[in-house]
């Protein structure tokens, strides 16, 4: 039965195979049956919508249906529930719901052949409507409309001319001279003009006097920070990373400024383009004096916002960021939408989006630093290769030595040294988990398959080309093929003719005769041909071709480095093999036929299952400078001489503990090396200097304790216990008790382990009474005269866990006995008095003085230390603690320079792109990483004339993306940009939809003018001046501006309110207050010392008086200022400023700070200049407004000023009237619009 | 500019200038067809008029709180198995960790809630507890986000943004979203912008102290002296205007001096709190004078909503020393106190002005907190966002009810999952508005708050 059905169908294919033709063909499919699915369908079962889980947007999508099961059966209509449903069958829901848009008869016959027929969802990539789509035709030559009329100075006035009279409209008549010089030059330069400007303009007669301002206003500088800034605008320029700590990017400004300085040299847009996309490969291939700027200008893609805790995790989010913008910058599309699922309008497949993720997943980002991993790294260096080389091995062996001199003199090292230095690519310090969570596996620019790791004993112990790391690679033994490979960036000259590279490698485990081996390979991506070097079963192997010869052995467990030399010339390469006790030669033929080698490969011999011993590899370099000599010592002086560690256990040995407390400030708290307890009131004093010289003969202060209840107490941590050979230690401390006002609390002294947990002797005292604790309880041993000094000495025998202990003072006491507690474990680190004495309440002031610990006896209380003893012992503890400041003095040297050593880096960098591993990706389905689907390879949207097969890629591809974006052929670019242009000018772009020239954007309103404007763009070598000039001169600009809110489409300036940027500079120029420097880098924290997290994150505005387009601008909260009036969002393409208006903007006119300093500022220049209040006022309004004020305007203001004075409550009131004039000037709409 | 961009770019500012809208909107009927939505006019039956969220920021255990899980007592120092731990994915062997605090029934409806919040547990006969909450990150950055925005990665337009482009406000003097945030939360400001929305609803931060909105204290020695200043402003700008002829942007901004000057008034009012009763400083347990803690925030919050604010959001702390209690689960019990009296004086406040009914009151945090925890003897949770608990109460929300519910053991949702879209569909759909209609046209896309997906939970409607 089944298989007569089976038949029948396959019959009924049959008979309709003439009719099927045509219906399996992509016309029929675009003409009959995508209409009517993108149209009635798709409304809601595509885009956002996904009604019953039915898509409608793809093939696919239908024949997997939805919550119902497929909607349609290839081959059977009848099966198929789309048919049913559009047939309103009645066992489904009938479709579309309402009764009124049932599809017709024809329609419904138009589906019933397309699914017999196989349901033919055309391969080729086609928008529904995209087509025929204007802005993917080939831009027109279009023809200047013939005009005679006078009225056209350009022939864009011939095009608009055009447009108004078939809309029956006539242009306006032209702008007088001071509207047209305020909108000038807010338009060229976003300040405002001067009078001194007016009056050159008006005074100038000459024909071309509008051409001369022109050009004056495009030479100025002003010019590149206006239109640089609408350009960071499009390209989301921020100062931070975006990631949750918002992480600061110190080296962004670099960008910035390189915007500015291209629109100041009117670089050609084309050029603008490639160097921002490709501008590393650029540098590389021809390095010059415009190497730095041609690295710094792909900060454009650098600055691709970052995602998350790890941001490295999300990097994935981040490209797509840089695709979103590339789409929507150059191309005005939205690419970003065809992450997840083919664009829903624009021909653009999610299979032409990973095409350009494989590009930029090919290229390497700049890492700015994540909660996860607080440090900068991969900055790009803005010299050239060959010097970056030499430099940057210089810096490193520099900040090693300093870190290692600082080290030996006991100073914290700056934790950025230790992790952020080892950065060069071939090492794997980058991909170690405790370099940040990367669970143990190499990341960009490694590539890898099986099972690999990252791992600490992986470290190659040699250190001639990096310092000691901590981190390599480790395949594991085993038997699965592996490989680990990595597009390689030559540290030198890229065209050199020698090259040399490097590895060393351990081979960790034994092998026998019938195991398999590793191979390492280094090949030309160019011409695929290359060199391995084979272990296996204790032999290195150099293979060429088919040359094959021995290089070496090598010994199980032992490191060895590999060094391969390369003559691109004689395509010859010598291979070396050894370690610093000796290095084997060895020669091959290096096959790269004049190709630099250019990709490492790293992997398992063969691809056959096989046991292989376990490998582990580092140090991995590629430089056009020959190796140094191979050695294990990062060679390294130490300073010769005493070490500080050494200096003070001679100086404490001198002076005794006492010593410390007589170098410190008299009448002060106690300092380091002493303790005071939290909260402590001890203090030195002259008067708590002990009488009694038996140790450290006269002094001059000594220890005051207060009379005290609450917690109190001071101490130290004895170093090396001087015992003598015994195990005896001798310790004494003169003690003077003050008579207790109330109560009798006790003061603890203690000797022991660790600050109170583990003591060996305890002794409690009163004002009256010495008592030991014993494991049982408190024994009185002593008495103490109150008032009186007494000293109290106790001899700890270690060994026998024994004490004696005796107060010598006006009276000896008699000497008691005692044993150290059961608790002690025999070391003695910590010897403090403090207030948890055994009883509590008030415990009485004391004095103490004269603390010791000493191997030798306590000489009894009647011996004094002669006067010349104390002389020459003094002598000597000055001259060591000199000798320690100076040691400690060159620290501080020594850290400064480490400091600014890492403040600077070896070279400037920038923040800025430079190549990855070239590779293709597999599509991430539903734009999720951890489902990957088929590999595509890396291209262009190919709607866009962008056919990847026509085109070489090389490397990661960015710079034949730069090439296709700027192709004479590429639809998009150019008409994207000119619209920009006219609508910064005009206020409104041709397309009013700048970023999105795709098919839900609108249409141009005189598509001619716009192809005229493009071609002519390209024709006149991209120059944006050039464009201005054209636009500026044109009637059209010229003429009476339309109000904001006309009912007219007419082409024409519409009165616009200035941009936050704009109202800020102002304010601060015509106050007198704006400092027309560039800005350069933000003051931000050095990055070794940064640590910012998301319960802490980056969040810091640093403020100025430079234009606007120089302020900080972050990523996470708005910049306030720029918040407040519209600032470009940083997070996303601004191709058009919002113009708000809200009170709160009203609020900062009346009371920020800014406003009414201003108005300060320009008050106290007008009153130096003017001497009468009108002449002040007819100074600020001309120098606001351009213009006097008139006769009633004057009164006004001069009325305003009375009556302001009398109603102001005292003191300078006249100063006070002005600035509120100023402020009223500096709030109005006449201040802040340009017409 | 044609003359609908112009009305959009002021229909944007509408939130603050609803007077000069309407007359514009009245002159042009072509904005509304093209956007059903335009401001002011919620497409559905409204239950809410306005919106106060309390927000706990660190993440809030749930089974410390809202969630009784007896079983989760008995078994605590047994181990489960969950393959997922700290955004890390595999097989880890944790320990089930007691919650530490008592729970009782309470109210007529017997609701069980933990001693943890006992003032606000007696007002749970207006609650309804959501105990299958769902969120879509385990890091609070981005589950931050995600609660305000919908969106888990990108930053989007705030919920209270989405409203206000909604609704508006009812008071011309004031904005329409409102946040009293002391300390910035995680993601930062991002948690109350309106990103590509219309810079107007953007939320205000207040913070307490002498100058809670940037520029509303006045500058000029007098109110006088700054009024004769902006009648000077005023006459230069009607001069400036008269020349030019009708221009609707101009007209805007002469207006909004006017509306700032009576924001400047009413701002410090609404703060000004000498005109409340003792008795309501006793509730709220507020000290007079005091600008500290969450009391003031919701004393305040109170006045906000009582003057026509759309939405009022209480961020009780901020991105450190919250309820990230990692270490040690007390921690939780001082930011509890900081926030309980405060919270049921806030309900009961409402309650008895006769504004519970129509005032949406919505209790949330980003997620909860792990029921287990890697050691035995761990004395804090971890990051939980596989489910957790919020409440709601008034503006048509059913009290004295439960949704949805956790595992035995509070670890996943075993039933009536409310995702974060779900929550945010539910309070649109209160407010009158269509989560799946109110849209935003963005890069040649529409937005939506709810992005592709949320579904209006119809079952604590009341």
């Amino acid at each position: 039965m089944r298989n007569l059905l089976f038949i029948l169908i396959f019959l009924q294919i049959l008979q309709c195979r003439t009719a099927a033709q045509d219906v399996r063909s992509e016309v029929f499919f675009e003409n009959r049956i995508r209409p009517v699915l993108a149209g009635i369908c798709f409304r809601c079962h595509g885009g956002e919508r996904v009604s019953g889980g039915l898509r409608v947007d793809s093939g696919d999508a239908l024949l997997e249906g939805g919550e119902s099961g497929p909607a349609i059966i290839a081959g059977d209509p009848a099966g198929s529930l789309l048919l049913r449903a559009i047939e309103r069958q009645a066992d489904v829901s009938a479709m579309p719901p309402a009764v009124d848009q049932s599809l017709s008869a024809q329609q419904l016959e138009d589906f019933r052949s397309w699914i017999l027929a196989g349901a033919v969802w055309p391969e080729r990539v086609a928008g529904f409507e995209s087509a025929k789509h204007w802005a993917f035709q080939p831009i027109g030559r279009s023809v200047v409309p013939a005009s005679d009329d006078g009225w056209c100075r350009t022939d864009i006035d011939a095009f608009v001319l055009r447009t108004l009279r078939n809309a029956g409209l006539e242009p306006r008549e032209q702008a007088d001279r001071r509207t047209l010089l305020r909108r000038l030059t807010f338009d060229l330069t976003g300040l405002p003009p001067t009078p001194d400007d007016l009056d050159t303009f008006e005074r100038d007669a000459d024909p071309a006097a509008f051409e001369k301002v022109v050009d004056r206003l495009l030479a100025s500088p002003a010019y590149g920070e206006k239109w640089g800034r609408h350009w960071l605008d499009v390209v989301r320029y921020a100062d931070t990373a975006g990631e949750t700590a918002d992480y600061p990017l110190p080296e962004a400004w670099r960008y910035r400024n390189y915007v500015i300085d291209a629109f100041n040299q009117d670089m050609p847009f084309d050029r603008f383009v490639r160097e921002q996309l490709a501008g590393d490969i650029l540098a590389m291939q021809s390095p010059g004096e415009r190497f730095a700027e041609q690295v710094t200008a792909t900060g454009y893609l650098a600055l691709s916002r970052r995602f998350g805790f790890d941001s490295e995790n999300y990097h994935h989010l981040t490209i797509h960021d840089t695709i979103d913008s590339v789409g929507q910058t150059f191309l005005g599309l939205s690419i970003g939408c065809a992450r997840c699922h083919d664009h829903k309008f624009d021909p653009i497949s999610t299979a032409e989006y990973y095409s350009l993720y494989g590009i930029f997943d090919s290229s390497r980002y700049p890492f700015p630093g994540s909660e996860q991993k607080q440090r900068v790294r991969s900055l790009t260096p803005l010299v050239p290769p060959q010097q970056a080389v030499t430099e940057w091995r210089a810096f490193v062996r520099r900040t090693a030595d300093l870190s290692r001199e600082l080290a030996a003199l006991k100073r914290p090292v700056p934790a950025a040294v230790l992790r952020s230095l080892l950065d060069p690519d071939g090492d794997f310090e980058l991909q170690a988990p405790a370099a940040g969570g990367s669970y143990g596996v190499p990341v960009s620019p490694w590539l890898y398959s099986g099972v690999v790791s990252v791992t600490g004993e992986a470290q190659s112990p040699f250190q001639h080309v990096y310092p000691q790391g901590r981190h390599g690679l480790t395949v594991p033994s085993g038997a699965e093929p592996w490989r680990v490979w990595q597009g390689l960036k030559t540290a030198g000259e890229g065209r050199a003719s020698k090259l040399w590279f490097s590895v060393d490698f351990r081979v960790r485990d034994g092998v026998s005769a019938e195991q398999g081996g590793h191979r390492i390979r280094l090949e030309s991506s160019v011409s695929g041909q290359g060199v391995d070097v084979l272990l296996s079963q204790g032999r290195v192997l150099l293979q060429s071709g088919e040359k094959s010869s021995q290089a070496g052995e090598y010994r199980v467990g032992e490191w060895l480095t590999l060094q391969l030399e390369f003559d691109l010339q004689a395509d010859q390469v010598v291979c070396r093999l050894g370690n610093e006790q000796g290095m084997l030669q060895s020669e091959g033929r290096w096959a790269g036929q004049g190709c630099a080698p250019d990709l490492l490969i790293l992997c398992a011999d063969s691809e056959r299952s096989i046991a292989r011993p376990g490998l582990d590899i580092d140090n991995v370099v590629l430089q056009s400078v020959p190796l140094g000599e191979v050695s294990r010592e990062w060679s390294v002086l130490l300073p010769a001489g005493e070490s500080v560690d050494g200096l003070a256990a001679q100086l404490r040995r001198l002076t005794g503990l006492d010593g410390d407390l007589e170098q410190q400030a008299m009448k002060s708290a106690l300092t380091a090396p002493w303790n005071a307890g939290p909260g402590s009131v001890v203090k030195l004093r002259p008067e708590s200097q002990s009488p009694l010289q038996n140790v450290y003969g006269a002094g001059r202060q000594g220890l005051y304790l207060p009379e005290r209840s609450q917690y109190d107490g001071f101490g130290l941590t004895i170093g090396d216990l001087p015992a003598d050979s015994a195990g005896v230690v001798h310790l004494a401390f003169d003690i003077r008790p003050y008579a207790a006002s109330e109560g009798c609390g006790s003061w603890r002294y203690y000797v022991g382990h660790g600050p109170g947990p583990l003591p060996a002797v305890e002794l409690h005292f009163t004002d009256r009474a010495v008592f030991a604790k014993t494991a049982t309880g408190y024994v009185r041993v002593a008495e103490l005269s109150r008032g009186e000094w007494q000293q109290i000495q106790l001899v700890l025998d270690t060994r026998n866990r024994r004490y004696r202990c005796l107060v010598a003072g006006a009276v000896l006491s008699p000497e008691f006995h005692g044993e150290c507690l059961p608790a002690w474990d025999g070391v003695i680190d910590y010897s403090f008095i403090d207030s948890y004495g055994h009883l509590p309440g008030l415990r009485p002031a004391l004095d103490v003085d004269n603390f010791v610990v000493q191997s030798a006896p306590i000489p009894g209380t009647d011996h004094r230390v002669s006067p010349a003893d104390v002389l020459v012992r003094h002598g000597e503890a000055a001259r060591l603690r000199q000798q320690i400041a100076e040691l400690q003095g060159r620290a501080d040297v020594l850290l400064r320079e480490l400091q600014s050593l890492l403040a600077t880096g070896p070279y400037p960098m920038a923040y800025a792109m430079s190549e990855g591993t070239a590779h293709d990706v597999r599509i991430q389905q539903r734009g999720e990483p951890d489902q990957p689907g088929e590999t595509v390879a890396r291209g262009f949207v190919k709607a866009v004339g962008g056919d990847a097969t026509e085109r070489e890629l090389t490397g990661s591809g960015r710079l034949q993306l730069a090439e296709w974006l700027v192709h004479p052929e590429n639809p998009l670019t150019a008409r994207v940009i000119v619209n920009r242009v006219w609508q910064y000018h005009f206020g409104f772009g041709l397309v009013r939809t700048p970023n999105d020239f795709g098919v839900r954007g609108s249409a141009p309103a005189d598509p001619e003018l716009l192809d005229y404007l493009a071609a002519r763009f390209v024709r006149e070598g991209w120059s944006f001046k050039s464009l201005h000039r054209l636009i500026l001169r044109s009637a059209v600009w010229q003429q009476r501006g339309n109000a904001a809110g006309m009912v007219s489409d007419a082409p024409g300036v519409v009165r616009r309110r200035l941009s936050a940027e704009e109202i800020r500079d102002s304010i601060l120029a015509v106050s007198g207050q704006l400092d027309r420097s560039p800005g350069m880098a933000h003051p931000f924290p050095q990055p070794y010392e940064w640590g910012f997290s998301q319960h802490g994150p980056f969040s810091t505005v640093y403020d100025h008086r430079r234009r606007s387009v120089y302020l900080m601008t972050p990523r996470l909260r708005r910049h306030p200022f720029l918040g407040l009036f519209d600032g470009p969002d940083t997070n996303a393409s601004t191709a058009d400023r919002a113009r708000t208006t809200v009170p709160t903007q009203a609020l900062f006119f009346m009371n920020d700070p800014l406003v009414h300093e201003a108005a300060a500022a320009w008050s106290v220049r007008l009153e130096e200049a003017a001497h009468e209040d009108t002449e002040r006022l007819r100074l600020a309004w001309r120098q606001a407004l351009l213009r006097l004020p008139e006769a009633e305007e004057l009164s006004d203001a001069v009325d305003f000023m009375q009556d302001y004075e009398e109603s102001f409550p005292g003191g300078d009131r006249r100063h006070r009237s002005l600035e509120a004039v100023l402020r009223s000037l500096l709030g109005s709409n006449e201040f802040l619009h340009v017409d | 500019m044609t003359r609908g961009q112009c009305l959009r770019s002021l229909a944007a500012g509408s939130s603050l200038l609803p007077g000069l809208l309407s007359e514009l909107l009245g002159e042009d009927s072509g904005i509304r067809e093209r956007n059903p939505l335009s401001p002011g006019i919620p497409d559905g039956r409204p239950r809410a008029s306005r919106v106060i969220m309390l927000y706990m920021s660190g993440g809030v255990s749930h089974v410390d709180t809202w969630d009784p899980r007896p079983k989760l007592m008995r078994d605590a120092g047994k181990t489960v198995t969950v393959n997922e731990f700290q955004g890390r994915k595999g097989s880890f062997s944790m320990y089930l960790k007691s919650p530490q605090w008592t729970f009782r029934p309470r109210g007529k409806c017997g609701t069980q809630v933990s001693d943890l919040f006992p003032r606000t547990a007696a007002c749970v006969d207006d609650l309804c507890v959501i105990r299958s909450m769902k969120s879509n990150h385990t890091n609070h950055y981005e589950a931050t986000l995600g609660m305000h925005t919908g969106s888990f990665t990108f930053a989007r337009p705030s919920m209270g943004s989405w409203i206000s482009y909604g609704l508006g406000t009812l008071n011309r003097n004031l904005p329409s979203f409102i946040v009293l945030a002391p300390q910035t939360p995680y993601a930062g400001g991002q948690v109350w912008g309106s990103d590509f929305l219309p810079g107007a609803h953007q939320g205000t931060r207040v913070v307490p102290g002498t100058e809670p909105v940037a520029n509303i204290q006045r500058r000029s020695a007098s109110e006088e002296l700054q009024l004769l200043e902006l009648g000077l402003l005023a006459r230069m700008n009607q001069r400036h205007r008269a020349a030019r002829g009708d221009d609707a942007l101009l007209e805007a901004r002469m207006q909004s001096f006017e509306t700032a000057f009576g924001m400047q008034k009413e701002m410090p009012e609404v703060f000004d709190l000498s005109d409340e009763t003792e008795s309501t400083f006793r509730s709220y347990g507020l000290q007079p004078g005091s600008t500290s803690g969450f009391a003031w925030q919701c004393l305040v919050a109170r006045r906000l909503a009582e003057r026509g604010v759309r939405f009022v959001e209480l961020i009780d702390t901020g991105s450190s020393g919250n309820w990230d209690a990692h270490g040690d689960m007390q921690t939780h019990a001082p930011l509890a106190a900081n926030v309980d009296q405060p919270t049921a004086a806030l309900l009961q406040d409402l309650k008895q002005r006769g504004m519970l009914e129509d005032t949406l009151v919505v209790w949330t945090t980003e997620f909860g907190r792990t029921p287990f925890n890697a050691a035995p003897q761990a004395a804090g949770r971890e990051h939980h966002h596989w489910v957790f608990s919020s409440w709601m109460a008034g503006g048509g929300v059913r009290g004295g009810m439960t949704w949805g519910a956790s595992d035995d053991y509070g670890i996943e949702v075993a039933a009536d999952e409310v995702h974060v879209h779900d929550l945010h569909a539910t309070i649109l759909h209160l407010l009158g508005l269509d989560h799946t209609r109110l849209m935003w046209r963005n890069s040649g896309r529409d937005f939506r708050l709810t992005d592709v997906h949320g579904r209006v939970v119809h079952e604590i409607l009341s």
